[in-house]
């Protein structure tokens, strides 16, 4: 087994799951400038939906999926013309937008563990086996979708957001808000837009994990912080740059533990979170911008 | 004006509060024509599954008990506190409740963490501890205020570490999630390893919110391995046999009580054949039937235990009386009480003892006895 | 008398008042966006538990506890010093992280996940307050004497510096006025009745761990701030009581056993919300922070 590649390939599973939390997120921070944090219960609930499409009433997989994707979007839009579009529209601060979100993180987190119960839900689509032998490297073919689902996902995003019209709409607001309304974007409409879309990306996270690993009300405080800090390390309001710096993460994250006793694995992500809001708060990637 | 208005509405709230506890104070202490239990649980976050056993297991042996008419008429009465995450404020928030508001006659402590917070007012008010979850040596013992319905990991980790060695495999490894139950476990595992063969387990820590151990394996796997010890919660102990078949890595897996779960299982699938573990005469099947009737599943590790607590508690309470003094005599007197959880007597120390502790190895799915 | 269970709430909410209006001292009036607050708490507790558990008189360790704090709010001010608004709130959420990593990882201090149990009580010149009553004016005293002193800064020429700073910093450099010194001075005092009230916590509670000072409290403590409202002393003191006694409350609630857990906390958050939304000021809030 070749060390290096073996490492570098967990890196790129684990950098894969946080560049699809971290996309949805930065694609909402951008449109809308606050900080998404129940972007993390997105995640999870799709998760579940899946799980009670696939798993309880016997839907076909690929139906099920496309369901689930469906109803990741329309949940995120939910929340936003729900709890936040109000709020703003009563002038309320960054600070009470972040405090609203976590609120709602905790909320559906309940809600979920009243609704499926406590204990760990599992798909029970995939089998378990010893894994494929890759460039010296051992990963599994789920693994190996999950890469490329997330790349593939990635790069139409990226070519969404510089050709397609509504794309660049999302991009004008991000840059700069006060003339793009002027130009005549619908800023409510991006806003949706951006929800929907993000939203949606959380839900293909949500499949993926639920498929890989297993499903447990708790799991979206952990997703949530890891998704930001890879937003954070490659620049919290500009997609791609979000998405590579999730990259970096996971492959940072699984480098490092090997030089250092495994316990730091979070250690490491919080110390990268931390270095680069000190020198470097717009990312590795992110336009230079002062702060809001 | 409008701002007099909000003032009076916040006052409003506030007052609203104060007497919601002044009455309750008040409605509470009337109520004498039960027997209160005060359990300190983890009912939400990442305990939750356990937390909730716990409280089924509970729910299920009450029923059975005020169904018979309960305890001298009076009927069995529990009072649920969540403590999510170990919160260790809300573990003595509610202890303070149970003794001066609930008034409980007994309560029961989930780990040695709560325990550990809970004790002290239990003492103070002469009331009994009976600790359901934990069988670290972090509970003290010799206090006879607790008592404790879990057999103690000392015996049980010394059973497994005795098979392993004669089992002549050498190069062990533990991988312990860093939460204080594994910690504690490791460390006591290491220490009885180090006792018999001189040598050290290997440790490799995992946080309590990983989900892939890919990279903790590739370490395995370079720096050598024969017997991994998977010492990390059954939620995700099931990812790491996963991770560890999909490496390849050919080596003794090792569980502790409640590996065999299916919780473990079902994620775990064909990965954990071999794998062995430690566990009781287990839940003797009259439970498990019982458990899946009320609540169409099967019940983890430690549900049985919080219904034979229940279970002892409402015969010692029938036999010999409801104080504190008679419970204790009682509990010590207790020999061979056919519980879910196998035989049940407490040593004097307030041990559970007794219980056989049996090793079993997966095979095809199932768990088998060694 | 007085229920033991409401003298332990109310030793509760006399520690939080210390931490909030510490923290409203930081956020409200200097206007810096401390979300690590709840790691200086962690470090007063720490701080203070492994000094009197080493012999070190408890006057002279809570006293260190507040100091150690404050030396860690310096060094926070120190690195995010070039930092605005929202990278810096990022920032000292990032160090709440790593401070809770340091907590769980130098197992040679702290003990790591196992924690530290058995935190002795306080022990002033051979007195040592045993009852929590005892407890109970021990705290009421150290939040007299905290709530004046934090009010004496905000309402000293001092405290309008910090105010204008935090309302438009540009326009008070160009002034004249060392905006730097003024975030080191604010913060380190906001540090240093934050360890105190940490050492309070882990005398009181007898046992803390890594957990203990991670994202469930951040939140809490954020939430106390919130709807207490930003720049206001009285806030800082009644959220306590509002956001400590509603989960109490609902203790009281009955509700079945199975869902008991998820439903307070649902009820919690919904609360949370309806706050949020029908009063985003906060209680006493004088301003929004942008």
């Amino acid at each position: 087994m070749s060390l290096l590649t073996q490492l570098t390939v967990n890196g790129l599973i684990a950098g894969s799951i946080y560049a699809l939390v971290a996309s949805g997120f930065s694609l909402i921070y951008g449109t809308n400038r606050f900080m998404h944090f129940a972007h993390g219960i997105s995640v999870v609930i799709a998760g579940y939906i899946l799980y009670s499409l696939f798993t309880v009433w016997k839907i076909p997989i690929v139906l099920s999926i496309f369901i689930t994707l469906v109803l990741s979007g329309i949940f995120g839009l939910g929340i936003y013309r729900l709890i936040y579009l109000p709020l703003q529209n009563k002038k309320a601060s960054n600070v009470i937008l972040l405090m609203a979100s976590i609120a709602i993180l905790i909320l559906f987190q309940n809600l979920i563990q009243a609704f499926y119960g406590a204990d760990i839900k599992t798909i029970g689509y995939i089998k378990v086996g010893k894994g494929l032998s890759f460039l010296g490297a051992v990963i599994t073919k789920l693994q190996i979708a999950i890469i490329i689902v997330s790349l593939l996902l990635l790069i139409s995003l990226y070519f969404f957001m510089k050709k397609a019209k509504l794309g660049r709409d999302m991009r004008a607001v991000s840059d700069n808000k006060e003339l793009a309304s002027i130009v005549g974007i619908n800023q409510r409409r991006v806003s949706d837009y951006s929800f929907i879309l993000g939203s949606a990306l959380a839900g293909v996270a949500g499949v993926l994990i639920a498929l890989e690993q297993n499903l447990e009300p708790a799991m979206g405080t952990t997703l949530i912080i890891k998704g930001f800090t890879g937003a954070v390390i490659g620049g919290i309001s500009y997609v791609p740059a979000s998405v590579l710096g999730s990259y970096i993460l996971g492959v940072a994250e699984n480098y490092g533990i090997w030089f250092l006793p495994s316990g730091y694995k979070d250690a490491i992500a919080f110390v990268l979170l931390f270095i680069f809001l000190l020198f470097r708060p717009s990312g590795l990637f992110g336009l230079k911008r002062r702060a809001a | 004006m409008k701002k007099q208005n909000k003032k009076m509405f916040w006052a409003v709230i506030l007052i609203a509060l104060v007497v919601i506890f002044v009455v309750f104070n008040y409605v509470r202490s009337e109520e004498e024509e039960r027997i209160k239990i005060g359990v300190t649980a983890t009912l939400t976050g990442f305990g939750a599954p356990w937390g909730e056993d716990i409280q089924k297991g509970i729910d299920l042996a009450v029923k059975e008990v005020n169904d018979e008419g309960g305890i001298y008429g009076k009927q069995l009465e529990i009072i649920y506190e969540d403590i999510s995450e170990l919160d260790l404020k809300m573990a003595v928030s509610a202890a303070q409740k149970f003794v001066s508001i609930d008034k409980v006659d007994l309560i029961f402590t989930q780990w040695a963490e709560d325990n550990a917070v809970v004790q002290p007012i239990a003492e103070e008010n002469n009331i009994l501890i009976m600790n359901i979850a934990s069988g670290s040596r972090d509970v003290p013992r010799g206090s006879p205020y607790v008592f404790m319905i879990r057999p103690t990991d000392a015996e049980v980790t010394e059973r497994l570490v005795d098979y392993i060695i004669s089992l002549n495999v050498d190069n062990p490894v533990m991988i312990v999630e860093q939460t204080p139950y594994f910690e504690s476990l490791g460390a006591l595992t290491d220490e009885i390893w180090n006792q018999k063969t001189g040598q050290n387990i290997r440790k490799y820590s995992a946080s309590p919110t990983e989900r892939d151990y890919r990279t903790i394996l590739t370490k395995v796997k370079q720096e050598g391995y024969d017997v991994v010890f998977v010492y990390v919660l059954e939620d995700n102990a099931g990812l790491v046999l996963k991770n560890i078949e999909e490496f390849g890595i050919e080596a003794l897996k090792i569980g502790f009580t409640g590996m065999g779960d299916p919780v473990v299982l079902n994620v775990a699938k064909e990965s954990a054949e071999g794998m062995v573990y430690t566990d009781f005469d287990s839940s003797e099947q009259f439970f498990i039937e019982k458990f899946k009737n009320e609540y169409g599943r099967e019940p983890l590790v430690t549900s049985d235990l919080a219904y034979d607590a229940i279970k002892v508690l409402a015969k010692v309470m029938r036999e010999y009386g409801t104080d504190t003094e008679s419970v204790k005599k009682g509990l010590e007197l207790i020999k061979d009480f056919p519980g879910a959880s196998g035989p049940v007597t407490f040593n004097e120390l307030g041990e559970r003892t007794g219980k056989e502790v049996i090793i079993k190895v997966i095979r095809d799915g199932v768990g088998v006895k060694i | 008398m007085i229920s033991p269970y409401v003298i332990h709430l109310l030793i509760l909410i006399g520690i939080y008042v210390i931490l909030s209006v510490s923290l409203n001292l930081a956020l409200g009036y200097a206007g810096l966006l401390n979300l690590g607050h709840v790691a200086l708490f962690g470090i007063g507790a720490y701080t203070s538990t492994l000094l009197t558990m080493n012999g070190v008189p408890f006057v002279i360790s809570f006293l260190l506890a507040g100091l150690t704090a404050s030396f860690f709010g310096f060094l926070l001010i120190l690195a995010t010093r070039k930092l605005q608004g929202d990278y810096y709130a990022l920032a000292t959420l990032g160090f709440a992280f790593v401070v809770y990593s340091l907590f769980l990882n130098l197992t040679d201090l702290t003990r790591g996940p196992l924690g530290i149990p058995g935190i002795p009580k306080p022990n002033l010149f051979g007195f040592v307050i045993g009852s929590n009553l005892q407890y109970l004016l021990f705290v009421a005293v150290l939040v007299l004497v905290s709530v004046y002193s934090i009010r004496t800064v905000v309402e000293s020429p001092f405290g309008r510096l910090l105010e204008a700073m935090r309302d438009d910093e540009l326009g008070l450099r160009v002034l004249g006025k060392n905006t730097k010194m003024l975030k080191y001075k604010s913060m380190m005092i906001s540090a240093f009745f934050a360890g105190i009230s940490g050492s309070l916590f882990a005398h009181y509670i007898s046992f803390i761990d890594p957990s203990t000072f991670y994202i469930n409290e951040l939140i809490l403590i954020i939430t106390i701030v919130i709807v207490g409202g930003i720049a206001s002393l009285k806030g800082s003191i009644v959220a306590p009581f509002v956001i400590i006694l509603i989960p109490e409350a609902l203790r009281f609630l009955s509700l079945p056993s199975s869902i008991l857990g998820p439903a307070r906390q649902i009820i919690y958050a919904l609360v949370l919300l309806f706050i949020l939304m029908y009063k985003p000021r906060g209680l006493y809030g004088k301003i929004d922070l942008e």
